[in-house]
């Protein structure tokens, strides 16, 4: 029964959209007057429905009694109604004046048209696995970052933060890791490749996430991550309506590492320089001197959060527009970060010749602007993260001092150098970010069934840096000589051009779709930089002012990829369902013999309840899907096939010359191997799928399976060294396998004036190596101190970026056991205890094991949304189940092999009198190397979030329309409220951005709890 | 109506297809040189030997990369060497506790080999280059060779059991070599300064002051030489460079490490810095801060050992005063000793300054430099003629030329205003220039004491065990201190990637 009514709504729509009468409302004369109701299902009254006399402007919005009242031109033959969430409703006049209407709500989202690749889909004829994200939620979330609202919001979609950093950019990945190349998946924004980063979360209508082949093939060329279709939003028929959203919050820093004060460093420091024989340090003699100063605390600071959104949309049946402007600033919870956006947008829509030819410009505009804040995220050097250089400073040292000329205090001599709030202070490092998209789509009906689509789409990024630093002195090795400078602008032009034809009709039970299409896209990145490294004073800002050594520096490329791609959909009585499609893609990245990359696929469903054997009441839905094909990857660098000669810089030049200051003589030969022959990386992927709903769709649930194959993966192949290069060449190095599952389901119930819906996501993956480099050589990363201690190995027969470290065996608790154990030499009671795992008698490399990598094996979300009268309430969880998590953090704050400030906890280390311990005796000299990579500083980092508790309160109609307010409702939320997890580090959720790297955790910027207080209102 | 449809649909078509053709994913580079365009003149054959001398600096070119790699690891394991308890660099070397991926070693394998392979591609392409005049490709190949055969010094003193390469692979196949034996090491370490010394230059013109000569690789050959006791054969190269009326020692010893005497008569091969900061260009290494006290604005990253440090006072001059050489060594308890100050620009007093040191003692070394520019522009030497005077008076000695060995001594010792030596026995001086000449004259300096203590504890003549000397010497840590420390391990980082390495022995 709800299933003929869906149908038949679906044919409607798809007539309205295909037969549009040509009434025009200018010719017509206002006679009929139309009055009704509109309510949900349940008989309750819907406010600001959208009600409009077909193919004309002449609508109007139901009241808060859901009533409308609408004349009409004599003619008009149907009403058509449409507000969020509920079905559109087309209902004939037949010369009644009163119209009470039923809308349905969207329950089975089955109906919803979901935007794909190239054109939109009805989601019941999808059959390849395609998340819908539900974009209610995630504007819930208070945030100006759309990955970030994306976290646990749709199953197979795993965002992690890389740092806690305001307007950092979390790390998305779609199903896992399929490659050890680029993970990134592909961003199309209305219809055009662009940066997710800059749209503002509040613009947006839909997300909608391609997950395998058959959804993913047709942008073949980028999509083997995943793709990821935003769209933004347009105006809809009707007066002006407009929204105000807007909330504030602070954001406060949950610092669970507790560093020592002075006296416990001096405790510690004294224990740690007799157990390594080392004199005293000098200032640990006298507790009462110096200053206890806590740095951490004055390193961190409570922040304000707050974001302003305004939209107005509305229009006619030719034109319609939505405007939005939008302000967000997070004022930073480390002193002298921050984060501001402006954000604005128009969307027109257009429609001309009689509506058979409808234009659509958008134009949005976002400017960024922060203070920076730099973090070691991903893999290579583990630099020295900024929080762990203001943790471990030690309490001795002052903070400020009136007396200097910049107010911070240059350390005693003897208490060593730096001064990190002084540092942090003074340092500039400030981004100014604009992105700009244009875009232009025009459909042209040429004839019935068949249309053309124009897209054109040209995005442009300005980046800017102005870095500055001010002459200081905090010690000999914290001290800028002279007032420093330096700037970057950076501006990448990228135009997408796609001509689309696309065919649909029905012939019976027979529904075909056809469509067609070429695409174009060139992308041109150039910058420009200059640095002066001395300015004649500290107030100075400008290249210009410069008096010392000057570099400038640039780069310029350019790439392009030309497209010809086509699909073919075909289903039988909405019972029968296949789909192909077929991608040739050429990109300038390859040389001649390797432009074009074919991508193909294959997808089947069949609507099984449909079906009329199938009469089982309880299931409303029984979907089985499956889908084959290929995809690609070319997310490499520019130019890459040409053997290249490496020339200039530090690297390659060296000085010559009889003078005292010899002239720099530039070097240039080649430093990689040439990789003439790389081609597209392939990955096949099969998905198996199910959509079930059951109990009238009031419970739904979607599981998909599947298994990718990633062939001629493009990565940095390690070369021995020997071979005297030392540019890794990028090249089709590997290969490997990656399977998984996810579910997402979804239930509603309603109870009088009680109704809640729950809806959970879980994905999991996992992925295994079969093949890398040109030997098999295996990937060593996760360095924790600089170039030294990795933590990661990734190698053939095991999953990317697994921990491979020593393991131990709790602490020696007397020099009997250290005898006992000959493989340590240099181990003296309260040491660790390492195992040696081959037992050959010595412990060297050899006996280093894997552990489970830091991709979580689960990782899952929760919405729990409940409405009683005007109040609502949303719990969001989320969460990650076996991940593990290296804390590097650790590692630095119990090492006491340095004089840097360490960990309170060690004041409980080992010690003949505390041998109840569990934390290493602090030994100056450390011989035993306690601090190698081991399990001891591996933590599993699985946790579960409350990321969202949101109460919201919606003021009565009656009471806000008394001042021309349609909608107000206020709520206050509280943000990452709650964790749960056994990571002694700051975060578990902070999971670095590098492939090889993943769960490193090298002490950086944590995520934030805050509190929220918004209000949404509609005028 | 559907006229007009028929003539839209058609203009699309051709629009859209017409238009397609591959020159627009052919894009131009504008980037990056490109082999086509390289191996053509003779400045770029320079440009190539300027990039294989660049790996001096290490194979990033980094000052840091220089100092806190390839410097601390190949002199802060010895004797001479203490590092500052304090600090974490080269902390597990000092200590011998480092593990198989220890960053230094790494360093000097990478850096080394990075050379290599720059010395290869010059040595392979070079010599067919056309446009460029003969007799410059013969140099140019011949300094390609010197480099190699330096590097290759580095390899088989650091790990002993390195591959051997001697050509630029481009094919996947041939990446993965095994290791050689230490005798072929040594073998095309002669052979290549052998052809080396047949081409190269007696001296450069002022603008290439610093590319090798003959006087550079008959020197490295003599050291080469020693470290396989070839007496004889050392004694003849060395001799050689005694003879050439090329070089000759300072008159002030300290000028060797403050640029004054940068590619001067003493230098026989130095590693070249700059304080040249144009362009963008750091070609600096940071010496000076390491170097010096904290009271002086310093890093005070490593100090002269106790026995170093009582060792050179008992180097005296003929006033029974340590000699000149000692107090522009090392800054210590002394009421003559005195250091430059970062912070003050002057130079201070021990007695002014000995309540505010951090530590009893510090080296001079590079503390003040002529060409200075926040960091150092000075040379580092390799081979300086009083090393070379050094050990052609070792070889002279152990082929039983004691007293002219003397002689030899003595012409260092003067020039450091310490008295001169008299008479004594093969024996007696063998222990004399092991362990007061070469210490007390070249201590700290790149690569020189850990290696030469490297060539006694493997060589056959008066073996010393380095664990011997080490406890002789008070040397921290010296209970850590085994066999397998003797050598570098392979490091870890290569052995993941090559699975033909074996890792030496007890690693």
């Amino acid at each position: 029964m709800k299933r003929k009514i869906t149908n038949s709504l679906i044919f409607l729509f798809t007539m309205l959209l295909l037969n549009p009468s040509f009434v025009s409302a200018e010719d017509s004369l206002l006679e009929q007057v139309i009055s009704g109701i509109v309510t949900d299902q349940d008989g309750e009254p819907l406010i600001g429905v959208n009600v409009v006399a077909e193919n004309t402007a002449i609508g109007t919005a139901t009241d808060y009694d859901g009533a409308f009242r609408l004349e009409v031109p004599d003619g008009t033959t149907n009403l058509v109604f449409t507000y969020t969430g509920y079905l559109e409703q087309v209902v004939e006049i037949k010369g009644q004046s009163t119209i009470n209407v039923v809308m349905r709500t969207d329950v089975a989202i089955l109906d919803e048209v979901v935007v794909v690749g190239y054109g939109k889909q009805k989601k019941s004829d999808i059959t390849g696995a395609v998340s819908t994200v539900n974009v209610d939620e995630i504007q819930k979330i208070p945030t100006a970052d759309v990955a970030t609202a994306l976290q646990g919001q749709a199953a197979g979609v795993n965002v992690a933060a890389a740092t806690g950093a305001p307007g950092g950019n979390p790390v998305i990945r779609i199903r896992g890791l399929g490659t050890i190349g680029n993970n990134n998946p592909l961003f199309v924004i209305d219809g055009i490749p662009g940066d997710l980063s800059y749209i503002n979360p509040a613009d947006i209508e839909s997300i909608n996430v391609l997950r395998d082949a058959s959804a993913a093939t047709i942008y073949g060329a980028r999509a083997s991550n995943g793709v990821v279709i935003v769209t933004t939003k347009r105006g809809k028929t009707g007066a002006p309506r407009v929204s105000l959203n807007t909330y504030v919050a602070t954001h406060s820093l949950t610092n669970n590492v507790e560093m020592a004060n002075k006296a416990q460093y001096n405790q510690i420091m004294k224990e740690a320089r007799e157990n390594g024989g080392d004199d005293p340090l000098e200032y640990t003699l006298n507790d009462n001197q110096y200053a206890d100063t806590d740095w951490a605390d004055a390193y961190i600071k409570d922040a304000f959060e707050q974001k302003y959104d305004l939209g107005i949309s509305g229009g006619t049946e030719e034109m319609s527009y939505f405007f939005s402007g939008g302000y967000f600033k997070n004022s930073g919870t480390v002193i002298n970060t921050d984060f501001a956006r402006y954000n604005a947008r128009l969307n027109l829509d257009f429609k001309l010749l009689d509506g058979r030819l409808s234009i659509a410009p958008g134009i949005g505009y976002t400017r960024d602007n922060s203070n920076n804040i730099f973090e070691p995220t991903g893999g290579g050097n583990a630099s020295f993260s900024p929080f762990l250089y203001a943790f471990s400073a030690i309490p001795h040292k002052e903070i400020y001092d009136v007396n200097s000329s910049n107010g911070f205090a240059e350390p005693d001599p003897g208490l060593g150098s730096g001064n990190p709030i002084g540092e942090r202070s003074l340092e500039t490092d400030q981004n100014q970010d604009d992105y700009l998209q244009f875009n232009l789509a025009a459909e042209l009906k040429i004839l019935e069934g068949l249309t053309y689509q124009f897209q054109f789409g040209y995005n442009t990024e300005n980046t800017y840096n102005y870095y500055h630093l001010p002459a200081y002195s905090f010690g000999p090795q914290a001290t800028v000589e002279d007032p420093y400078i330096s700037e970057t602008r950076a501006r990448l032009n990228a135009w997408t051009l796609n001509n689309v034809l696309n065919y649909q009709n029905s012939f019976g039970e027979h529904n075909i779709g056809i469509m067609g299409g070429i695409s174009r896209e060139k992308s041109e990145f150039r910058s420009v930089g200059g640095v002066n490294r001395k300015l004649p004073s500290n107030s100075l800002e400008a290249l210009s002012a410069g008096i010392g050594d000057e570099a400038s520096f640039g780069f310029n490329s350019t790439s392009t990829l030309q497209s010809y791609f086509g699909r073919l959909n075909y289903n039988y009585g909405n019972k029968y369902f296949v789909q192909a499609s077929l991608r040739r893609d050429g990109s300038s990245r390859f040389a001649a013999d390797n432009k074009y990359g074919n991508f193909y696929s294959i997808s089947l469903g069949w609507g099984l309840h449909h079906e009329d054997f199938f009469n089982v009441d309880f299931i409303s839905e029984f979907k089985p899907r499956f889908s084959y094909g290929t995809l690609g990857n070319q997310n490499i660098g520019d130019h890459l096939f040409l053997a290249r000669i490496a020339s200039g810089g530090a690297q390659l030049n060296y000085p010559f010359g009889q003078e005292m200051r010899q002239e720099i003589v530039v070097g240039a030969i080649n430093t990689s191997l040439p990789t003439p022959d790389i081609k597209w990386e392939e990955t096949t992927t099969t998905n198996f799928g199910v959509d079930l709903g059951f109990m009238d769709d009031r419970w739904l649930l979607t599981f998909d399976y599947f298994t990718s194959k990633t062939e001629d993966m493009l990565v940095s192949v390690p070369v021995p060294a020997t071979s005297g290069i030392t540019t890794f060449p990028l090249t089709n190095g590997g290969e490997m396998e990656n399977k998984g599952w996810e579910l997402s389901t979804t239930y509603r119930q309603k109870k009088g004036d009680f109704r809640f819906d729950i809806t959970a996501n879980l994905s999991a993956s996992k992925n295994k190596i079969t093949k890398l480099g040109f030997a098999d050589e295996s990937f060593t990363e996760g360095y924790i101190e600089f170039v030294n201690f990795p933590t990661t190995r990734t190698e053939v027969g095991g999953e990317i970026g697994r921990f491979y470290i020593f393991q131990t065996d709790g602490i020696f608790q007397s020099q009997a056991e250290v005898d006992a154990h000959a493989i340590q030499p240099n181990a003296a009671p309260g040491d660790l205890k390492f195992v040696d795992t081959n037992s050959d008698g010595v412990l060297d490399d050899d006996d280093k094991v894997f552990f489970d990598s830091g991709l979580p094996k689960l990782e899952y979300g929760l919405t729990f949304n409940a409405y009683y009268k005007n109040f609502d309430l949303t719990l969001f969880f989320q969460g990650t189940q076996g991940n593990n998590m290296y804390n590097g953090m650790k590692m630095w704050l119990y090492r006491t092999d340095r004089i840097e400030n360490v960990s309170a906890d060690l004041v409980n280390a080992w010690s003949p009198t505390n041998t109840g311990s569990s934390i290493p005796r602090n030994v100056s000299t450390d011989p035993n190397s306690n601090i190698r990579p081991s399990d001891y500083f591996l933590e599993d980092g699985s946790y579960l979030r409350l990321r969202n508790l949101q109460i919201g309160y919606t003021l009565p109609t009656e009471l806000v329309n008394k001042v021309a307010i349609s909608k107000a409702r206020i709520y206050i939320s509280a943000y990452n409220l709650l964790t749960i997890t056994d990571y002694s580090g700051f975060d578990p959720g902070i999971s670095n951005s590098g492939l090889f790297t993943r769960g490193v955790d090298r002490g950086f910027y944590p995520l934030t709890k805050s509190f929220v207080v918004g209000i949404n209102l509609g005028f | 109506m559907k006229k007009i449809n028929y003539i839209l649909l058609s203009i699309l078509f051709l629009g859209v297809f017409s238009s397609c053709s591959d020159d627009f994913i052919e894009v131009e580079n504008k980037e990056v040189l490109t082999e086509e365009s390289f191996w053509q003149t003779e400045e770029h054959a320079l440009q190539a030997l300027t990039a294989a001398y660049a790996a001096l600096h290490s194979a990033s070119g980094s000052k840091w990369a220089f100092f806190e790699e390839l410097y601390i690891a190949m002199s802060y394991r010895g004797d001479d060497i203490v590092g500052n308890t304090s600090e974490i660099y080269g902390r597990a070397l000092t200590n011998f506790t480092n593990t198989t991926e220890e960053s230094g070693p790494y360093n000097v394998w990478l850096a080394s080999y990075a050379g290599i392979g720059r010395a290869n591609q010059i040595i392979q392409r070079v010599p067919k280059m056309d446009d460029v005049d003969a007799g410059t490709r013969d140099v140019i190949v011949a300094e390609a060779k010197f480099l190699r055969a330096l590097y290759y010094f580095w390899l088989v003193t650091g790990f002993e059991n390195v591959p051997l390469v001697t050509t630029f692979e481009t094919d996947p196949a041939n990446l993965f070599p095994s290791q050689s034996t230490p005798q072929q090491i040594w073998a095309q370490i002669e052979a290549d300064l052998k052809d080396a010394d047949a081409a190269l230059l007696e001296t450069h013109e002022a603008q290439w002051t610093g590319r090798a000569t003959k006087g550079a690789a008959k020197a490295l050959l003599g050291k080469a030489l020693l470290f396989q006791e070839k007496w004889g054969e050392a004694e003849v190269a060395l001799k050689d460079v005694v003879d050439s009326d090329h070089y000759a020692l300072l008159d002030n010893f300290a000028d060797n490490f403050n640029g004054n005497g940068e590619n001067g008569l003493e230098s026989v091969f130095e590693i070249q810095f700059s304080g040249d900061r144009s362009n963008g260009n750091d070609e600096r290494h940071p010496f000076n801060f390491e170097v010096s006290p904290y009271a002086f604005g310093g890093w005070e990253l490593f100090y002269p050992s106790e026995w170093l440090v009582e060792e050179m006072q008992t180097d005296l001059d003929a006033n029974g005063n340590p000699s000149e050489r000692v107090y522009e060594s090392i800054f210590f308890d002394d009421p003559q000793s005195d250091m430059y100050s970062l912070d003050g620009g002057g130079e201070i007093a021990y007695p002014d300054v000995a309540t505010d040191l951090n530590h009893p003692a510090y080296f001079k070394k590079y503390a003040v430099n002529a060409d200075e520019n926040y960091y150092a522009g000075t040379n580092i030497s390799l081979i300086r003629y009083a090393d070379v005077l050094l050990m052609y008076a070792e070889a002279l000695n152990e082929n039983g030329k004691t007293d002219q060995a003397i002689i030899e001594v003595n012409k260092v010792r003067e020039r450091g205003k310490a008295v001169p030596l008299a008479t004594m026995g093969q024996e007696e001086l063998r222990n004399q220039i092991r362990h007061h000449e070469r210490p007390v004259e070249l201590a700290m300096e790149f690569g020189i004491r850990w290696f030469d203590l490297y060539r006694w504890e493997r060589g056959s003549t008066a073996r010393e065990s380095i664990k011997t000397t080490f406890q002789n010497h008070n040397i921290p840590f010296v209970d850590n201190f085994q066999d397998k420390h003797i050598i570098f391990p392979i490091p870890l980082q290569e052995l993941d990637i090559n699975d033909n390495l074996e890792q030496n022995l007890g690693w």
